[in-house]
């Protein structure tokens, strides 16, 4: 193959990359479509990983210590909260959903004594440059048949909790 | 244009979630494809772009990730070859990072892009991944 060939071939890829590269959101994956060849089995199939777009399904989370989800999750509508058991089970079921749950799926909690609900939906799911996870969600409350809302984003510490970042 | 588009694009003036709706009617895609899609979908278009399939790529990296170390091993990944996941580790090291997941899932776009524009839609995705 003669050098010309190689350099078109090569200004070809490098014109496909930047032309897909920044689509695939955040542009910090410059993947190599040039290599067509490789396409049926260069990536991982649509029938594996749990599917093209499918949830995958997760195991419950690890058990962690109550304090220590409780701690990173005082803040937002949780903190708001008068009812210390109301305050563990948000706590609990707000650690559940951003371990597990897809975005889009609310998680729900109930607190028996006194019938005070709520519900915490993942949004959106990113991880930073140092390889952090960090989740957007909203989160309701209804006490005496009065719900309210909130949005929020945790991300993931290194000791298996969530804290609210904002 | 075809009659055919004159005609999606009117419902799509009523109703891009309809026209999703309608989709997914005459694909036969199983109730959980469906709620992956809509889910996937964020701006309810009936079609995966490139941005939407990134998130749910990322999306899929995080619940895979039962360990949450930001990286899947052979066994967070069920029913992958070793071949295919060494195909997909381009680093070797035996683990996956996100941006080898997002690398691997893209040319599963490329190949799940029948007509090539760049956009998933229902017939595309169930053909694909057969759900």
């Amino acid at each position: 193959m003669s050098r010309r060939v190689i350099r078109g071939g090569g200004l070809i890829a490098l014109l496909l990359m930047l032309a897909t590269g920044c689509a695939g959101g955040g542009g910090q994956f410059g993947q190599d479509l040039s290599q067509n060849k490789g396409l049926a089995i260069g990536g991982l199939g649509g029938m594996t990983a749990g599917g093209l777009i499918a949830a995958a399904a997760h195991a419950s989370p690890a058990g962690i210590a109550a304090g220590v989800i409780l701690g990173g999750l005082t803040g937002g509508l949780i903190g708001h909260l008068v009812d210390n058991k109301d305050k563990e089970i948000a706590a609990k079921t707000t650690h559940q959903a951003l371990e597990s749950a897809p975005s889009g799926k609310a998680v729900a909690w109930q607190n028996p004594d006194n019938g005070h609900t709520g519900t915490v939906t993942p949004l959106h799911t990113y991880q930073t440059g140092t390889g952090q996870y960090c989740r957007e969600y909203t989160q309701t409350v209804t006490i005496d048949n009065r719900p309210q809302q909130s949005y929020g984003t945790a991300c993931r510490q290194p000791d298996g909790s969530w804290r609210i970042v904002s | 244009m075809s009659l055919l588009q004159r005609g999606l694009g009117a419902v799509a003036l009523f109703g891009v979630a309809m026209l999703a709706t309608h989709a997914f009617a005459q694909t036969g895609m199983t109730s959980r494809c469906r709620e992956d899609f809509e889910t996937a979908d964020r701006n309810r278009d009936g079609r995966l772009d490139r941005g939407e399939f990134y998130e749910r790529v990322v999306e899929q990296f995080f619940l895979l990730d039962k360990d949450k170390n930001g990286f899947l091993v052979r066994e967070e990944i069920v029913g992958v070859s070793p071949e295919v996941f060494a195909t997909a580790d381009r680093g070797g090291d035996g683990r996956i990072t996100l941006q080898e997941f997002v690398n691997a899932r893209f040319v599963d776009f490329g190949a799940a892009d029948g007509n090539g524009d760049g956009v998933l839609s229902v017939e595309e995705i169930q053909t694909y991944s057969r759900c």
